[in-house]
């Protein structure tokens, strides 16, 4: 009898996938797999934003000091006080307000707000990834 | 690698050799996404279970048991996410001709499985046929005995996959086979 119902069953057709869905499979796992680095290095992307941002803020407070004590604000707010002497005197002033310029300061705090602003972005790009992927997957309520 | 055995192809994966998966995804696809279609009905909808099952087999391959085999546990991912899908759809599908014990009062009735008639092979239309047959028959009936002669599971891989004791499997089986024998009599040659 079980014999006769396998032979029946071997009549019964399958139902062909789109021919895509073994490509398909293959993607999402490679998919899931960026999933889990992204999620990562989001983890760690975050701790560096942390730690970047607060180098930016401590920088830039440190370049502010810089400017008060370096005495470049005084030079600088000339400009608004005797801009008749600035003007007759500019190559002076302008040699002066170089020297005055905490260069080492301002670089730091550029170099810090480029790396906050790097991380922020990577950080922007990966949270877009994951949340692309977790809209498929809401799709069909996974 | 292509003639190595599920399990060895599992080890191989576990050693990082990424080849492997896709010969078992190339293996069970077509299969898997079948078993799906029939569990839920529709051809798109089988075709994204069955992207979830291989995602969630390749996620929890580290805890696959080697003693057991891969076939049994990839059907068995495969149905809890048809049943989450369904879930989630609250569209779980119950027969109505079962009570919430799964007692089918209208087959126990039947006598034993009657042999097949000899006119039914010799159908032109057996195929269509046999699907819409197949297609009457409630859900939890189906499914063992799709399991059993399309996919060659035996009764205790099948009871695993669906999570359900053995003697309700045989008998969702009997009661299968039975109610198709019935469907099959019915037709006039």
């Amino acid at each position: 009898m079980e014999k006769e119902y396998k032979k029946l069953f071997t009549n019964m057709e399958d139902v062909e996938p789109s021919n895509k869905l073994f490509e398909k499979i293959m993607l999402r796992i490679s998919r899931e797999e960026r999933m889990i680095v992204t999620k990562k290095r989001i983890a760690v992307f975050s701790v560096f934003l942390v730690i970047s941002s607060g180098g930016f803020v401590y920088s830039f407070i440190a370049t502010q000091n810089a400017f008060v004590s370096s005495g470049f604000v005084q030079f600088f707010s000339l400009i608004f006080s005797d801009f008749n002497i600035v003007v007759a005197y500019w190559q002076n002033f302008l040699f002066t307000l170089l020297e005055s310029l905490p260069v080492f300061a301002v670089i730091i705090s550029l170099v810090m707000f480029s790396i906050a602003l790097g991380f922020l972005t990577f950080l922007i790009r990966d949270v877009k990834f994951i949340n692309s992927n977790n809209i498929i997957r809401k799709k069909y309520g996974f | 690698m292509d003639n190595d055995s599920d399990e060895k192809l599992v080890e191989y994966f576990l050693e990082g050799e990424k080849r492997a998966l896709e010969v078992l995804v190339f293996r069970y696809y077509k299969v898997i996404y079948n078993f799906c279609y029939r569990y839920v009905g529709d051809i798109n909808v089988a075709e994204d279970i069955t992207q979830e099952s291989f995602v969630k087999a390749w996620k929890n391959l580290n805890k696959f048991d080697r003693s057991k085999k891969f076939k049994t546990w990839m059907f068995q991912i495969a149905k809890n996410t048809c049943i989450d899908y369904l879930r989630k759809r609250k569209s779980i599908p119950f027969s109505r001709f079962e009570n919430e014990d799964g007692d089918n009062n209208f087959v126990d009735n039947f006598e034993d499985i009657l042999p097949l008639p000899d006119e039914i092979f010799k159908k032109k239309d057996l195929a269509e046929f046999l699907e819409k047959a197949i297609s009457k028959l409630p859900d939890a009936n189906k499914m063992v005995v799709l399991l059993y002669y399309k996919n060659d599971f035996n009764f205790r891989e099948i009871a695993e996959i669906l999570n359900e004791p053995i003697d309700t499997i045989k008998s969702r089986y009997r009661r299968g086979l039975v109610s198709l024998r019935k469907l099959i009599g019915d037709y006039e040659y």
